[in-house]
């Protein structure tokens, strides 16, 4: 399973895990469509077992090429295309495809378990809610598709109309499937819907459309080429998943090395062990229940973590690092020395600026709140306040004095929604580490 | 035009007079001209967007246009492709009009040879299902051969120009025909297939993923591009504690790098290896500054503390997963080849590549870097150093490669800090443990700050046990 920061939170464990509820539901629909298709699979018998072996086959492949995407997504570009172009397919090889909707559930299904096999002997298990997602959206597609074909509507329309058609039921099969994975994304990080939706079809944009784009093709060039079109396709999806693939990873490297740089200042006895990624882990978790949008919580995440780099410029180090018991003036000077590093990079300035802004009060005595200060710098600013006086300490009680000083500092010091947020997260884990 | 050589003139007009030849014949030749515009229209299209940043420096170039041409053969015939590679010559990114010309020609008669071939081995227009697998042969004769000519006549262009020799040459036009001609023939002909079934959707379905793909490919060079310059930044910044040190990183890194480059190593290597050069010493951003700027002699401890460096070096980048080899370079660049370095203690080629690497790229740089104790060394004083060390505590062959590569390029040393920059900061270290020319300072503290004028002559200090 992915950990995502609200997991990280509470590092020590927990039975049920947020979210899964929303996954167990679209894992028992996915698992019903799955049966009750292989059950009329078996009762009305396999049509054209040679195409559906040679999709099962592309399928499979696809799910054993598998491809993390940034922000923890988990795709599977090579069987989607296949499983989308078996369901729509119209002809293959000149005659009319006639294998049903069922057919083509039972067959994704069963190609995806085999392709997931290998991965699953050496105990890398695909999220729950991924499996059951890529069935779904199939699904759709084959019943919304096959009955018009194999009875007759579709076949009516010229071939550029049908395409078009094709197109339709693969795109929206695959905003189904971008809906049920925010939906429990939602679930887990308890991100507004709204949000995650957001993110994850701009997230999904790209690749997607590449996804359906090539189904499509698939399907009408198998129309006149059979068997000769999935190998050319197969080819060209592998080379879409392999620039994402190195895309991704470079985002990975970037996201490790800012984490491993954050522990510099600790190495050196500067700030506390594990302050910086705790810090930022809650951050994170605050950010994300406030609605913040993924690109947004990059920025954050970042300055979370670099917050104390400017420690390591200063001249003469303050012990203990910007906590909330430094003087002002010394978090200012913390924060603008980390600030003027971070912008010496020439591709972190959203991250400079929160890192400039983490020292300002929410508002000053006698004045309105400072619109300028950015959310993710209010939110840094809590939960270092909270980090410092808590320590990363298990007690309960140390949590909740934490928790009722910064209630304290809301008139001014702290955002009032952060504080609010970091309680409800707070309260929501108490008898867990943080 | 006027600037290329003669040859290259010679070979750019033979090649656009034979294809403008070739285009008017075309044009008496066809007879259908609205699927010959709407392909031409949609291959310029295609031509003229705009490619991702470093996209081709990112080592997978995908090219959008290739599978284009191949399908416009195979659906036109020769002549209709013939005018679709004409209209190339309207692409409006290509600035350089010679350039534009030129490719265009060469287009043609690539299209030419293509199509030609195509036909000869019995490859349709029709394109039923009762053509396959049949029409798949020549489909991809027909590509490779349009490959060929593509690159060996833009081959033999950059080879005259640039003054290559014929086996780069030669060894570049195979590279780019084979395996590329297969590939793009494969997506030609499926083009071509959904041409003949949903017409001019075919190239909107065909060229998306293209471009997603491609699009992918810029953001992964933007992102690396972005990469490297915050990893370097971010350590550099924090180099800023010692005026002596400064940019010192980035110097190990780029002396790393040229004595990757001389012994071979390959690209992906050689960027782990920039990157283990860069992060070298992140251990010692984290030893007090009291320490590292200490003027006068250090406790055993606080030597102690600095010979911690490259542990904690390590345990800081180690969970950066892709570093993989670098992290073993960060870790062992202490190392001595007769086993009397640190923190293992290796001897030979115990000691992982990049380590031994990085230790004579940073030993390279604090020679010829200006300490509180001394004054700069010379390049030649520090190669001298070098090779005196060369088999004790450095491994001989990546001396060679240093001294070789610096010999090649040159070495641009660092400049000594400014009085400004050294009035800023209260001490002065007056011990560099990269510099393999003093000892210890404190088994044996042979000289202080003051004693400069006494110091052993090179060579004898430089056995360090």
């Amino acid at each position: 399973m992915t950990l995502t920061a609200a997991d990280a939170v509470r590092p020590g464990g927990r039975v049920s895990e947020p979210g899964l509820a929303a996954s167990v539901l679209l894992a028992v629909a996915a698992l019903l469509i799955t049966v009750i298709s292989l059950c009329a699979t078996a009762i009305y018998g396999v049509k054209q077992p040679l195409i559906a072996l040679a999709f099962g086959l592309f399928i499979g492949v696809g799910a054993f090429l598998r491809l993390r995407l940034p922000g923890e997504r988990e795709v599977w570009p090579v069987a989607t295309a296949g499983a989308l172009a078996y369901s729509v397919l119209p002809w293959f090889g000149g005659i009319s495809a006639n294998h049903a909707a069922y057919q083509a559930v039972s067959v994704t299904a069963l190609a995806m378990i085999a392709g997931m096999l290998p991965h699953m002997v050496a105990s890398r298990l695909p999220a729950l809610d991924l499996v059951a997602r890529q069935v779904l959206a199939v699904a759709f597609a084959a019943f919304v598709f096959r009955p018009s074909w194999q009875f007759g509507e579709a076949r009516g329309y010229p071939a550029w109309e049908l395409s078009l058609i094709m197109l339709g039921v693969c795109v929206l099969a695959l905003l189904l499937d971008a809906a049920m994975a925010s939906l429990v994304r939602s679930a887990r990080t308890r991100a507004p819907f709204i949000r995650t939706l957001g993110d994850e079809l701009t997230a999904g944009l790209g690749l997607n459309s590449a996804v359906a784009a090539t189904a499509v093709m698939i399907s009408m060039t198998s129309s006149a080429m059979s068997f000769w079109a999935l190998p050319v396709f197969a080819l060209q999806m592998v080379l879409v998943q392999v620039a994402f693939k190195r895309y991704a990873m470079i985002r990975a490297t970037y996201r490790q090395t800012i984490r491993a740089l954050s522990r510099v200042t600790e190495v050196g006895g500067y700030t506390e062990t594990g302050h910086a990624r705790r810090v930022c882990d809650i951050s994170l978790a605050v950010g994300r229940e406030m609605g913040m949008a993924e690109n947004d919580l990059l920025n954050l995440e970042y300055a979370a973590l670099m917050h104390d780099i400017g420690q390591l410029s200063l001249d003469d180090p303050i012990p203990g690092g910007a906590t909330v018991v430094a003087a002002p003036y010394q978090q200012r000077q913390i924060a603008d020395k980390g600030a003027d590093v971070i912008v010496e990079t020439g591709v972190l300035d959203e991250v400079a600026r929160i890192v400039r802004h983490i020292p300002d009060p929410y508002r000053r005595p006698q004045e309105v709140a400072d619109k300028s200060i950015p959310l993710a710098s209010r939110i840094i600013r809590a939960v270092n306040a909270f980090d410092d006086l808590v320590g990363g300490s298990l007690e309960g009680s140390r949590r909740f004095e934490a928790l009722e000083r910064l209630r304290l500092g809301m008139v001014y010091d702290f955002d009032p929604k952060v504080v609010e947020t970091l309680s409800r997260i707070v309260e929501r884990n108490t008898s867990f580490a943080m | 035009m006027r600037e290329l050589p003669r040859a290259a003139r010679l070979v750019i007009v033979t090649v656009v007079a034979a294809a403008l030849g070739l285009s008017i014949f075309a044009m008496g030749h066809v007879d259908q001209w609205l699927p010959i515009l709407v392909f031409a229209v949609l291959y310029v299209l295609a031509d003229s967007l705009p490619v991702g940043p470093g996209t081709r420096t990112a080592g997978l170039t995908i090219t959008v246009t290739t599978p284009v041409a191949i399908a416009a053969y195979i659906v036109l015939g020769v002549w209709g492709g013939v005018l679709v590679a004409l209209a190339s010559v309207c692409d409006v990114t290509r600035i350089a009009p010679v350039k534009r010309v030129f490719n265009a020609g060469q287009l043609v008669l690539a299209v030419t040879a293509g199509g030609a071939i195509y036909l000869a081995l019995g490859g349709t227009s029709t394109l039923e299902p009762g053509d396959f697998p049949q029409v798949l042969l020549p489909a991809l004769v027909s590509g490779v051969v349009y490959a060929f000519i593509n690159s060996l006549l833009v081959g033999v262009v950059i080879a005259i120009v640039e003054n290559a020799s014929s086996i780069r040459l030669l060894r570049d036009i195979l590279l780019r025909t084979l395996l590329p001609g297969v590939a793009y023939s494969a997506l030609g002909i499926v083009l071509a297939v959904l041409w003949t079934q949903v017409g001019p959707l075919a190239l909107a379905f065909g060229l998306l993923p293209l471009f997603v793909a491609r699009w992918a490919m810029g953001q992964f060079a933007a992102e690396q591009q972005a990469y490297n310059a915050t990893i370097r930044t971010l350590v550099q910044a924090v180099e800023t504690k010692d005026a002596y040190t400064r940019g010192h990183s980035e110097r190990v890194a780029r002396a790393a790098v040229l004595i990757g480059q001389a012994v071979t190593m390959s690209e992906d290597r050689l960027q782990a290896l920039e990157y283990a050069g860069t992060l070298h010493d992140v251990g010692k951003l984290g030893v007090p500054t009291t320490v590292l700027r200490k003027s006068g002699k250090l406790t055993k401890d606080e030597f102690e503390a600095i010979k911690l460096h490259p542990t904690r070096g390590h345990d800081i980048v180690r969970d950066i997963r892709f570093l993989d080899e670098a992290l073993a370079g960060i870790y062992h660049h202490h190392e001595r080849l007769d086993g009397l370095g640190y923190p293992s203690g290796l001897k030979g080629e115990d000691i992982p590549e990049f380590a031994r690497v990085i230790a004579v790229a940073d030993a390279f740089d604090s020679m010829t870097s200006t300490r509180s104790y001394r004054s700069a060394r010379s390049v030649e004083e520090a190669i001298e150093e070098l090779l005196i060390c060369r088999g004790t505590q450095f491994d001989p062959q990546m001396v060679d490669a240093l001294v070789l590569a610096v010999s090649h390029v040159g070495w641009e040393p660092a400049k000594p800090p400014t009085a400004e920059e050294l009035s800023a900061q209260p001490g002065a270290p007056v011990f560099d443990d990269d510099d393999p020319m003093i000892p210890e300072p404190v088994e044996e503290p042979r000289f202080v700050v003051g004693e400069q004028a006494q110091r052993p002559t090179i060579g004898e200090d430089a056995v360090t046990s």
